[in-house]
């Protein structure tokens, strides 16, 4: 992906789309979080801003679309929804406090 | 009964799956061996896994006493019912999807969903090796600030859960 492309969708100036958008894909992906921090730093050299790479990590580890079927068969469909579903807005919350801070 | 209407829709689904997967294949027939690749792994995965949770879990049926889950992680276990709950989902490692039936099994034992909830949160984003490796690509600051606030809003989160469910089932 060009960096110009990545900086338009998920740069400073993409604003709260832009991290919206990263925290939704994380949470649809399943890929072990070990991967999720090179792939971040690279999303960050080529122009995505601090809370957008903020938000994509923290649904990515929280947040587990493909696995809900089993949270919500061990847990109950309360306990699974409200976490995942609260995960996703203090990712955010936690995305726009690291992008104010750094 | 309802096990029965259960299996029929875990069937179902598991067949509605299954035709998605042939029909997005056809469409890009150039995928299927990285969809293949990819299920075989998640399935190997499984596999060795889940066999040893369901060991440990029978093990902590019958060998950890309720009295002790109440006393650690159950409603007046307070702020060291957090920090237990913390640890207790930072020090193992393993995929999320494990950690759901020592979950259920920790709450039938009489933990606080808040601890339940905390432990989750812990075992998916505070792990060690994790921090390092996000350390190493994002930087120290990133690494502690990220850290700091997802502490601190997963205490919250799980605090706030709990309080709805409890308001929720008073209803």
């Amino acid at each position: 992906m060009p960096p110009e492309q990545i900086s338009r969708f998920i740069g400073e100036q993409s604003g709260i789309i832009g991290i919206l958008l990263v925290g939704a894909v994380g949470a649809l992906m399943h890929i072990p979080a070990l991967l999720s921090f090179p792939l971040a730093a690279s999303l960050l050299e080529n122009g995505a801003s601090v809370s957008a790479v903020a938000a994509f990590i923290t649904t990515l580890t929280m947040i587990g679309t493909v696995t809900l079927p089993l949270e919500i068969k061990e847990l109950g469909k309360r306990i699974a929804f409200l976490r995942n579903g609260l995960s996703f807005i203090i990712a955010i919350i936690i995305a726009l406090i690291m992008g104010a801070i750094l | 009964m309802k096990k029965e209407r259960e299996m029929i829709r875990d069937w179902v689904l598991f067949g509605l799956i299954l035709i998605i997967l042939v029909v997005l294949l056809s469409i890009f027939p150039e995928k299927k061996e990285a969809v293949i690749r990819t299920s075989w792994k998640f399935f190997i995965e499984m596999v060795w896994i889940f066999p040893a949770v369901m060991i440990i879990l029978g093990l902590f049926a019958v060998w950890i006493p309720k009295e002790i889950v109440v006393k650690y992680l159950g409603s007046t276990s307070g702020i060291k019912g957090i920090l237990f709950a913390i640890v207790l989902g930072t020090l193992p490692t393993g995929p999320l999807y494990i950690a759901f039936p020592i979950a259920a099994a920790l709450l039938k034992k009489g933990a606080k969903i808040s601890n339940i909830i905390i432990f989750l949160s812990a075992w998916a984003c505070i792990k060690i090796p994790q921090e390092m490796v996000e350390l190493q690509f994002l930087g120290p600051k990133f690494m502690a600030i990220r850290l700091i606030l997802t502490i601190i809003f997963v205490v919250i989160m799980g605090v706030f859960i709990e309080k709805l469910i409890e308001w929720s089932d008073k209803k």
